[in-house]
């Protein structure tokens, strides 16, 4: 009877083992997506652990990039990060700084096709991903500036999207219209009174943020102020664009105003609202034909707790969302950019792009890419510019002034 | 016997002592400690400072412009909100029709999400498509920026934050109004007092403890004011006009990843409630007739 007890014991014990293997890896995966981006994620997902049976992977929207920076750095300092999450490259000089990542270079270096990938995907992401020429993060969801317009209203008038800066202005002029009382009802041009809309326009003017080696401030010689003062112009002089600090995609929608710049992936958020056909066109060209591109890239947290496989599967997990074929799922989803050569002439990714010609857009702007500084205090940066714009928007302090006084913030911040 | 007593009583008070001590006390004194340093949140290195943080903050004209922002927001909202919430209170303390349709109405605000309530202001203060703007332009005034207007910014945040806590204050008042034994205003009746003079002498003095109350936590409130600011502004203002010190703390903690320095300004929003809470304490506690 004892042993007829103990057997049955044994065996509930082995059998309960074997519902939940044990050696079944966990891993967390922290990111931004919001609805509708996260579904195409989840699927994704979920296709990997078909594969990859002893691999779970539980995928967490912890809120917007600001939040998900706030989460990532208390997680850290607690010791308790996530296995992978999304992250900019400004917050992973950070990280590497702090050791709070695993170098992806070290499982990459050992692949097999690791001399396949160098070829294919895009060196821009490559370059942007690696410190001290190691790649420590993968491209992940990358996204580039487009200009949406709104096409009914240009076909209209007769308009085509502006490709150089003096033909923006002027579309800008004619789509600008005022009521009889002189009240505009619909400006030309929105953007959001943010570091973007400088950088966007300083690029084109062939300008940069800081000098090569990233250690004093040129935002603020002759191209910042010019390039400043356009932007003033635009809304306090031609009065032929509207700014806002929130998102301007009901205006747009609305009618409100003509155009817009936002990134590729924006499109989904846009279709759904607008009633007219959404117009997507290149950004137009200043000096050079220069545009920045957004978006995170995935990293593997330092774990105190070490697991055996758990960076070997963070690893294999990336490295198979970022192949091809699962790009290709992922760009046709969103509509961020594929990473690689081979996924942007992937055939199910052409057709696609003969249904949505907007996708191609945004791919063809790859070769003008510009990547955001990675300096650890570029949110600060961001910051100050900003307010350095509001200040000229504003009328308080002229392009010169605001600007020397934001390089002034700004390279004391270098200095250290 | 007494000894036992005491055992039993902080027992029973285990409980709170834990709650509070662990996500109260702890941390501010934790965070005192933090205001030593300059840290960045994850680097294992904290550099101490002694109290340099504090001699920063007291040249730091931000942190003046946000602790003027806040005294300001805090004599914009408290006066009117208190009279404006007292008003209606002795008005729905009268046997009106429809009563408790309007007590409803006056209270939902409280009970909304201020991420929603939020959503439907930034809608209200839109420059063109705000139905604020539309409202005033019947009038002939002309249309204004709102949240965009470094003047009228935190004015608008201030109105938004008055109509969200007016039904708290009403509840309050009403309970202080409606619990006034019926003797004294039978007495004042007999002694031939009429309406205003009930008012100034029966009412007034005895809602004392409730309009106290009142006071005390939306002064204390108004000094923690974040949400309201967060939502309306997410950047602190147009040249920072909503930036408020909690905001101030947050941007530091949060943005830039100061947190030393943050803490440093923690520890002055503490010393100031504390300092207005004992302050008012002794100024009213002399004038207040609580009813026995």
């Amino acid at each position: 009877m004892k042993v007829k007890i103990i057997i049955i014991l044994l065996a509930v014990y082995l059998f309960s083992g074997c519902s939940t293997p044990s050696d079944q890896i966990k891993l967390d995966f922290w990111h931004a997506m919001a609805d509708p981006k996260d579904k195409v994620l989840n699927v994704l997902v979920s296709d990997f652990e078909k594969q990859n049976p002893g691999i779970k992977i539980t995928t967490q929207y912890v809120g917007n990039y600001d939040v998900l920076l706030q989460k990532l750095l208390a997680s850290v300092a607690a010791g308790n990060p996530p296995d992978i999450a999304q992250v900019y490259e400004n917050w992973t000089t950070r990280f590497v700084e702090e050791k709070a990542i695993v170098r992806i270079e070290d499982f990459f270096s050992r692949d097999y096709d690791k001399e396949k990938d160098l070829q294919d995907i895009y060196p821009v992401f490559l370059k942007n991903n690696s410190y001290d020429k190691k790649l420590w993060t993968f491209p992940f969801n990358k996204s580039i500036y487009v200009y949406y317009y709104n096409e009914a209203l240009f076909k209209k008038e007769g308009l085509v999207p502006p490709k150089t800066a003096s033909e923006f202005l002027n579309i800008c002029t004619k789509l600008t219209k005022r009521d009889e009382s002189g009240k505009v009802v619909r400006y030309g041009f929105g953007f959001r009174a943010n570091i973007d809309i400088f950088a966007i326009f300083l690029y084109m003017n062939k300008g940069r943020f800081f000098n090569e080696e990233e250690t004093k401030s040129t935002f603020n010689n002759a191209v910042g102020r010019e390039t400043l003062q356009f932007i003033s112009d635009l809304y306090n002089k031609y009065k032929v664009a509207e700014y806002s600090k929130d998102y301007l995609d009901n205006d747009f929608a609305s009618g409100r105003l003509a155009a817009f710049f936002a990134t590729s992936p924006h499109r989904s958020y846009l279709e759904p609202l607008v009633a007219f056909p959404l117009g997507v066109a290149p950004l137009p060209a200043g000096k050079v034909k220069a545009v920045p591109i957004a978006g995170t890239n995935l990293a593997i947290f330092e774990k105190k707790k070490k697991t055996a496989g758990r960076e070997e599967a963070c690893f294999r997990f990336i490295k198979w969302l970022s192949g091809s074929e699962n790009n290709v799922k992922w760009a046709i989803g969103t509509s961020y950019l594929p990473i690689r050569k081979s996924a942007a002439e992937n055939p199910a990714m052409l057709a696609h792009l003969k249904k949505k010609p907007f996708d191609a857009v945004g791919i063809h702007e790859i070769e003008n890419a510009v990547p955001d500084p990675r300096l650890k205090c570029w949110q600060e940066v961001r910051i100050y510019i900003g307010e350095a714009l509001e200040k000229v928007l504003l009328q308080r302090e002229s392009p010169g002034v605001a600007l020397d006084e934001a390089a002034k913030k700004v390279d004391a911040l270098l200095a250290r | 016997m007494k000894k036992n007593d005491n055992f039993t009583a902080y027992l029973f008070l285990l409980p709170s002592i834990i709650v509070i001590a662990g996500f109260h006390i702890i941390p501010t004194v934790y965070s005192w400690y933090i205001s030593m340093f300059n840290w960045d949140l994850i680097s294992k290195h904290k550099e101490f400072v002694g109290f340099a943080n504090y001699g920063k903050l007291a040249v730091d004209l931000d942190f003046w412009k946000s602790l003027f922002n806040t005294v300001y927001f805090a004599l914009g909202t408290i006066p009117a909100g208190i009279i404006l919430a007292f008003l209606i209170a002795y008005g729905l303390s009268k046997k009106i029709k429809g009563l408790n349709i309007f007590r409803t109405i006056y209270f939902l605000p409280v009970v909304t999400s201020i991420n929603a309530v939020g959503m439907i202001w930034l809608w209200i203060y839109h420059p063109d498509a705000g139905i604020l703007n539309w409202l005033l332009g019947l009038f002939g005034v002309s249309a204004q920026r709102w949240l965009l207007d470094p003047v009228f910014a935190l004015p608008a945040v201030m109105l938004m934050s008055i109509w969200k806590s007016l039904g708290y204050n009403v509840i309050i008042f009403l309970v202080g109004i409606l619990s006034i034994p019926r003797e004294y205003y039978e007495a004042a009746e007999i002694d031939g007092a009429s309406g205003f003079a009930v008012f100034r002498n029966v009412t007034l003095p005895l809602v004392m403890p409730s309009v106290f109350f009142v006071t005390l936590i939306s002064l204390i409130g108004s000094f923690q004011t974040f949400t309201q600011v967060y939502m309306l502004t997410p950047e602190g203002g147009p040249l920072k006009s909503t930036t408020v010190l909690v905001y101030y703390l947050y941007k530091n903690a949060f943005v830039f990843f100061k947190i030393g320095y943050a803490s440093a300004v923690s520890f002055v929003i503490f010393v100031i409630i504390f300092a207005l809470t004992l302050l008012q304490n002794k100024y009213w506690g002399e004038r207040i007739h609580y009813e026995n």
